[in-house]
């Protein structure tokens, strides 16, 4: 990609459609909260699929997704693709259709609404509130910082990561602003159409040109004479590090423990309890909206997550882009700014410290704790500074244990390798339709958080609590418009020092969110069930995310026990720096312990009024 | 019927497991594909038909008929109370 600003043209075109249509839709809005938060529930079928799709769609299915698979292989795809195929539709077709219905009857316009009239509980609701909304603003943050990043890195650099971030938020900002649900709503049919298409062009590009075509580099890689097939495995070392040591294992699961790839089937039931999901599910107009909706669903996550978990996995047989990403990682960076000192929970830098010590090669160590980041390194094209410099010289040491960490440093930057996939086999054109379908996917999701936060504050505190006074319609869009600004803003700042506690929180967030769905199916399916136990499912889950949180600041090494009980360890650090629990992720835990909490406790308290189950299962009153 | 539609989601949810292809690379679907990759392409594609079934066998009709019951619902539907 020669001309960095040609993509750069691409994307503010498309930037200029997206707040064109925000602007257009106010044309068409009235000034009701209603219509301002929920489109006046008027979303035909087709439009409310391709909003919903992209409203649930994330960068991370584009980029995450191409960086877990550049890690840990294919197995990416099954692990969190095909379960959400089977569990979102599910989610859908048995909570959506009734979230729907009661949104309709009742006029609900947030979960909190609805969970506060069908417990009868006024502050469990808020705690509800101050718990998804806690879990949801890093989303916002994390979105601006992916925008900014993307911008920065689609452009060279022409575009800085502040000015990239600032441009992602006001345009978001804008459509949602003026367009509300309606905006956002139209904003999606382009958005779904983008990245629909990213895939499929991005495969076909990309695999035709690669040095050795698609078939060629995956015979490559699974060629028992490829030297990193042959690597030795050192006595002790577990399956799934052994196979992480093997090239070829990127074409098979070996590298997901399968107590992990189990734990994911519960990840996507936090998709309906995302705030976002469950208030795009009141827009409808009618309830065979979802008909189309969970059949397609299947289809479309497959179309995207396919080519971009394959091409992920591929990566690898690039030894250049492998080299970009990791010259580019922020944690060897930050480890050069330091001189080599390790920094807390840089676990591969730590690594690297360590066995440079060891060998032959100090004198890189040494070199490094002299420059730091001004470290330079004399190529036959070109003088290179900075990481890249290092892994040029890193690439040239002698001693073998060391060639594997140039692919680990690139490993803590993995999310930039579709991007760097991009660059390398594209044109700057092509790049530039394909770098606005990735932005579609940061911005689709964003409008609808920021909408479904405003919508919150607005419902669920100001309207709720201000009701005394005798709150306007008009009033409710005005506060949902200082929200959606505050709230940008807000989240703006904050993205600029590209905090990474945001990252952990994103991470939990999921196992959060799905861990909070028994209260759901609990409201809709179970009339026996009780604000006590909803109050007790919740408080599991911020227990749990308080634990997560301090248990994360503390940077123990992997392998160590973060919690014991009577000489159990309950919680260990996983190699990744994550937790586990007994090998399996978090969310089993959090999400039996929330189902189980639910049912004991709301057989043990008194059901909610007759008058309540009468309105909500009036077949069993 | 629904008693088989359930059958198929349990049924589905196992076959996700798919443990039997842990390790295996080959055969490569179209010469490039992994068996791994293949496999969930087609269980994606069952979980499509799969909610086809419960579209056409299992649809809640009665959800169909949902009509405002509140002040504010009916005020939302057309500003009537």
């Amino acid at each position: 990609m020669s001309n960095p600003w040609i993509p750069a043209i691409f994307i503010f075109a498309y930037l200029a459609v997206v707040l064109y249509i925000g602007i257009f839709a106010f044309r068409k809005g009235r000034a009701t909260g209603e219509d301002f938060f929920l489109a006046s529930r008027s979303i035909g079928s087709i439009v409310f699929f391709l909003s919903l799709f992209a409203t649930n769609m994330t960068s991370f299915a584009i980029l995450g997704s191409s960086g877990a698979a550049y890690r840990q292989g294919i197995g990416i795809f099954g692990m969190m693709a095909t379960s959400s195929c089977l569990v979102i539709p599910l989610t859908l077709f048995f909570i959506g259709t009734r979230l729907w219905a009661v949104g309709k009857r009742f006029g609900h316009m947030t979960q909190v609404g609805f969970f506060r009239d069908r417990f009868e509980c006024s502050s469990t609701g808020t705690l509800i509130f101050v718990l998804t909304a806690a879990m949801l603003l890093p989303y916002l943050i994390i979105s601006i910082v992916g925008g900014g990043t993307i911008l920065q890195a689609l452009t060279d650099g022409k575009i800085s990561y502040p000015v990239g971030g600032a441009i992602v938020a006001l345009v978001v900002m804008g459509t949602v602003f003026f367009g509300g649900m309606r905006g956002a709503v139209w904003v999606n049919v382009l958005q779904t159409l983008l990245f629909l298409s990213f895939g499929a062009i991005a495969f076909t590009v990309i695999g035709h040109n690669l040095p050795n075509g698609l078939s060629g580099t995956v015979e490559r890689l699974l060629d028992p004479a490829n030297p990193g097939n042959a690597a030795h495995t050192p006595p002790g070392m577990s399956a799934v590090a052994a196979a992480m040591t093997h090239p070829a294992t990127l074409l098979t699961r070996e590298r997901i423990p399968w107590q992990v790839f189990l734990s994911f089937m519960l990840i996507p039931l936090s998709s309906i309890m995302f705030p976002h999901m469950s208030i795009m599910c009141f827009t409808a107009k009618r309830v065979t909206a979802f008909r189309q909706t969970v059949v397609l669903y299947p289809l479309c996550i497959m179309a995207i997550w396919l080519p971009c978990v394959f091409l992920g996995a591929l990566a690898f047989s690039q030894p250049t882009v492998t080299r970009d990403m990791a010259g580019e990682s922020e944690e060897l960076t930050t480890w050069l700014e330091n001189h080599g000192k390790p920094q807390p929970g840089a676990l591969v830098t730590t690594a690297l410290t360590a066995v440079l010590n060891k060998t032959e090669d100090r004198w890189l160590l040494d070199k490094v704790h002299s420059d730091g980041i001004n470290i330079t390194a004399v190529n036959p094209q070109k003088t290179l500074t900075g990481g890249p410099a290092f892994i040029s010289l890193l690439s040239r040491a002698d001693d073998a244990a060391l060639k594997p960490f140039i692919y680990r440093i690139a490993g803590t930057n993995d999310s930039s390798v579709l991007l760097k996939l991009l660059k390398a086999n594209v044109t700057p054109w092509l790049a530039g339709i394909l770098a606005a379908g990735i932005i579609s996917a940061v911005m689709g999701s964003d409008c609808h958080q920021i909408l479904a936060l405003s919508t919150m504050f607005t419902k669920d505190v100001f309207d709720y609590y201000g009701k005394g006074s005798k709150i306007t319609e008009s009033t409710n869009v005005l506060a949902g418009r200082v929200f959606i600004i505050v709230l940008n803003s807000l989240a703006y700042l904050v993205a600029l020092g590209k905090p990474q506690i945001f990252d952990l929180a994103v991470t939990y967030a999921f196992a959060g969110f799905a861990a909070m769905s028994p209260v759901m199916i609990g409201a809709l399916f179970w009339r026996r069930s009780t604000k006590f136990g909803v109050l007790a499912s919740t408080l599991w889950v911020i227990g749990w995310m308080v634990l997560q949180i301090v248990l994360g600041q503390e940077h123990l090494a992997p392998g160590t026990a973060a919690l014991s009980l009577g000489g159990v360890k309950l919680l260990m650090v996983n190699p990744a720096g994550g937790l586990s629990f007994f090998s399996y992720t978090l969310v089993v835990p959090m999400a039996l312990g929330s189902a189980i909490l639910m049912v004991v406790v709301s057989l043990i308290t008194p059901p909610p009024s007759v008058a309540t189950i009468g309105r909500y299962f009036p077949k069993a009153a | 019927m629904k008693w088989f539609l359930g059958f198929l989601i349990v049924l589905l949810i196992v076959l996700h497991q798919d443990f039997w292809n842990w390790a295996a690379a080959k055969p490569l679907a179209f010469g490039f594909l992994p068996i791994g990759l293949t496999y969930h392409v087609v269980f994606a594609l069952a979980c499509a038909g799969l909610m086809g079934l419960l579209v056409r066998f299992a649809w809640p009709s009665e959800l169909e008929s949902a009509s405002p019951e509140t002040p504010e619902a009916r005020r939302a539907e057309g500003g009537h109370e």
